[in-house]
């Protein structure tokens, strides 16, 4: 019995940082009287009295308290007190450990050292003895502990990093036997939560076979107790819902199936016209290292014979095969392209020699991000990218989560079916999608004119050196009144440039938001629209740098969830604006929702259609709405600038009022 | 929250670690121009052209030991209802807030500097963005955690809303 206790060499309570006795009385208690002050001063918490979500739930459903001893029994594990970490790792988990591909990575000594004979033999022994060593300190210091409700390492020798993984968020525990672990009778177990890093939150590397079985049962009961614990609870893990299983016949519906001819259209107005010179340009240095040092003769050759065509039929040879080139391209990869609607699951597939399918769950997108060019904009059509969280999520194995999904031609008229198709988890409670962004202050549009100006500034002063440079060679003649001409033509530049580009970048920018989704625009020549599904919000952060502070703007960052998903950014709100966007944003992401109508009432300033003209946010849905959801601010709805605080009272208790159970 | 200033201060001994990290800094960035400027020397057989480095390095020792005592009374975090708030930079001011409902995770770190100074760090992780929230009182910086990890499965238990995921 016990299985943990073998691998406990000594003692080791006193091993871990955090004084066990302390902690296990107060930890289980909400709020515990010598904790962190309470909410700072100021307007912040609006309930009266002590916040009821914590004091009540806490000590009524507690499902933080700590262990159960049955759990305990049944499992063969024993659960370690709270807040500790007191096992080793067994010894022999130092030998199942070494690994083999370390070893290769000697090899390329072999080659340095080979001449020097024996040596070699003792520089690798020595360097196999200094890793040793160093794994065996390593190994002393690390630590881990499971008290059925928190995972818990604790390692590092000079840094020392104690990391406590919560059962409910874990997404995954695995128990691998690798063939030297099989030999030693141990095992790898991992423990994979949702966080942002790409690798395993926890890693126990040679813990014996039983322990690791044991230990991997007691995390899932412990979990499953706690999902069932909480059955309003949305299972935090795709694991437990598991919607989009292949096998299951679903109901699959058509959103969108653009037609060859907008793929065509899309090709010829996109990047994928850069296709062909970028690869002749590939090829030019290929030619290189074939021709060597023929290349200029060859060149020339090439010259010679352009020179004969004439250079503007050349120019349209190579016009015309960029874009047969692009139009070849595209069709390759999106040849019949759709995208469907299958159970809970947007599934995109496409390509006419390889078929390609992704498939996004709908509850792990993050944004929906439109794109239009200038061209594309004109013609009223765009590129729509879908990004999920990403990663192999194990709810749909069969097809690995797709990180993202792109179609390249969305016209504006089909924009709002595939919109509501995407966000429709989050339509389907808060009917509409945000619409008619609010402008941003002006002062956002004096910061653009600088941002403008310090860029174009820069490119005219290379040009205007380069001009100089050439002056000074002999090759140009400038002259007195010649450079007066010069400047006075780059300042006029820069300052056109500067006062028409900030003008059409600041009549994009803007913002709204329903209680469900946020959409924010953007864009110069173009346009750019991101819609995010505020029910995966996970943080929110609020900058401003010395420069917007000086014209009190401030920028919202909105992060989703998953690697590599860029922050939705709300750039260049007034300060205030920006607080209370900032404010009621993370009362979203703390997954409030009846405050959410209530402070988007209060945060978000009465909307200003945006102009016509401007044309940027594609026009969705005829049944307009200013973006502020269906639930309203209880009475007049205040200023921009107006203190969240009192409107958002009222929606505390009410919300929280069905999970304070008596 | 995010207009407000939070109660709490880091430890104060945080300032020695920033004025300790900017010294490390400033050697880095003097001994390199210095580098660069010895091999030039030693090539073209000249004199070596000491100062830019001396220059860049007393710009680097200045910027970082003002920085660190610019950087303490800026840096204010706080546990408010339902966020983990913090507030700081100096010249880019930051303000995050990290909802408990959204927490993965939980790393207390402790280098070399801050065992000698009494200190722990924090970082909190989410699936998308992780904070970190440095000089936290060694002591406190495990019931801390233990108080936010609470909170998490708390706020996950209160969440019923459906198209609220945690992911």
């Amino acid at each position: 019995m016990d299985p943990s206790m073998p691998s406990d060499h000594g003692e080791h309570e006193s091993g871990t940082p955090p004084p066990a006795p302390d902690l296990t009385g107060p930890a289980s208690e909400p709020s515990r009287p010598g904790q962190p002050q309470p909410p700072g001063p100021g307007r912040a918490e609006p309930p009266p009295g002590p916040p009821p979500p914590s004091s009540a739930t806490g000590s009524a459903a507690a499902p933080p308290s700590f262990p159960d001893t049955d759990l305990a029994a049944g499992d063969g594990l024993t659960l370690d007190p709270p807040d500790t970490a007191p096992h080793r790792l067994p010894l022999r988990s130092l030998i199942g450990g070494i690994s083999p591909r370390a070893l290769w990575g000697l090899f390329p000594a072999f080659f340095v050292l080979r001449d020097t004979g024996l040596g070699f033999i003792a520089i690798l022994a020595a360097f196999f003895v200094v890793a040793q060593v160093a794994r065996f300190i390593v190994w002393t210091r690390f630590r881990w502990g499971f008290d059925g409700q928190v995972v818990r390492i604790s390692s590092g020798i000079l840094w020392q990093r104690d990391r406590a993984v919560d059962v409910e968020r874990i997404q995954q525990v695995e128990v691998q036997r690798p063939l030297l672990h099989q030999v030693m009778g141990t095992a790898v177990v991992t423990v994979e939560t949702a966080s942002e890093g790409g690798e395993s939150e926890i890693r126990l590397d040679g813990l014996d076979n039983d322990t690791a079985t044991a230990l991997q049962a007691a995390i899932l009961t412990a979990r499953r107790r706690q999902l069932a614990a909480a059955p309003g609870a949305p299972p935090p893990d795709p694991t437990g819902t598991a919607p989009s299983t292949i096998d299951t016949e679903e109901p699959t519906t058509s959103i969108l199936k653009p037609p060859v001819a907008d793929l065509v259209r899309s090709a010829l107005t996109g990047s994928s016209l850069l296709v062909v010179p970028v690869s002749i340009l590939a090829l030019g240095e290929f030619a290189f290292d074939v021709f060597g040092n023929d290349i200029d003769e060859v060149a020339t050759e090439a010259a010679r014979a352009g020179a004969r065509l004439g250079y503007l039929t050349v120019a349209m040879v190579v016009l015309v095969v960029g874009a047969i080139g692009a139009v070849v391209t595209t069709l390759l990869r999106d040849w019949d392209i759709e995208l469907v609607r299958r159970g809970d699951d947007l599934r995109l597939t496409r390509g006419l020699l390889t078929r390609h399918a992704t498939t996004i769950p709908l509850h792990r997108l993050q944004v929906v991000q439109y794109r239009q060019n200038w061209l594309r904009r004109a013609m009223g059509a765009g590129t729509l990218v879908v990004h999920s969280a990403g990663g192999g999520t194990p709810a749909s194995p069969n097809e690995g989560g797709g990180a993202k999904m792109s179609i390249p031609w969305v016209t504006t008229a089909d924009l709002p079916g595939v919109l509501g198709a995407a966000l429709e988890r989050s339509l389907r409670t808060h009917g509409d999608l945000p619409e008619n962004p609010h402008r941003h202050p002006p002062a956002a549009r004096r910061r653009l004119v600088w941002k403008w100006a310090r860029g174009l500034a820069a490119l005219v002063g290379l040009v205007v050196a380069a001009v100089a440079v050439l002056d000074v060679n002999g090759l140009v003649t400038v002259g007195g009144s010649g450079w007066a001409g010069v400047l006075l033509a780059a300042l006029l530049f820069v300052a056109g440039g500067a006062w028409l580009f900030s003008g059409t970048q600041y009549r994009r920018l803007g913002h709204t938001s329903t209680p469900r989704v946020v959409l924010v625009t953007g864009g110069v020549l173009g346009a750019t629209s991101d819609w995010m599904p505020l029910g995966r919000l996970q943080g929110v952060e609020g900058t401003s740098t010395v420069f917007q502070r000086r014209l009190d703007l401030a920028s919202v960052h909105l992060a989703p969830a998953g690697t590599g998903n860029a922050p939705v950014v709300i750039t260049d709100v007034a300060t205030a604006t920006a607080d209370d966007l900032g404010d009621h944003f993370t009362l979203v992401a703390a997954g409030r929702p009846a405050t959410i109508g209530t402070s988007a009432a209060v945060a978000v300033p009465p909307p200003v259609r945006q102009d016509a003209g401007s044309g940027s946010p594609p026009v969705l849905d005829p049944t307009t709405r200013p973006g502020i959801g269906p639930g309203g601010g209880p009475g007049p709805r205040p200023g921009p600038t107006m203190p969240s605080g009192p409107p958002r009272g009222p929606g505390h208790p009410a919300e929280t009022e069905h999970h304070v159970d008596p | 929250m995010f207009d407000d200033i939070p109660a709490r201060t880091l430890h104060p001994n945080m300032r020695w670690v920033w004025v300790a990290r900017g010294l490390f800094i400033t050697v880095i960035v003097t001994a390199v121009p210095l580098a660069v400027a010895t091999i030039v020397a030693a090539a073209t057989e000249t004199a070596v052209l000491w100062w830019p480095a001396v220059v860049i390095g007393t710009i680097a020792l200045a910027w970082s030991v003002t920085w660190a005592f610019l950087a303490w009374p800026r840096w204010r975090w706080d546990v408010t209802e339902i966020a983990l708030t913090l507030h700081r930079g100096v010249l880019t001011h930051h303000v995050t807030g990290l909802p408990f409902f959204r927490i993965q995770h939980i790393d207390v770190q402790q280098g070399p500097l801050d065992r000698a100074l009494g200190m722990s760090q924090l970082r909190v992780h989410t699936a998308s963005i992780s904070a970190q929230l440095p000089g936290i009182d060694a002591d406190e910086a495990a019931s801390l955690r233990t108080d936010l990890l609470d909170r998490a499965a708390r706020a996950a238990a209160e969440v019923t809303d459906g198209s609220v995921d945690a992911v």
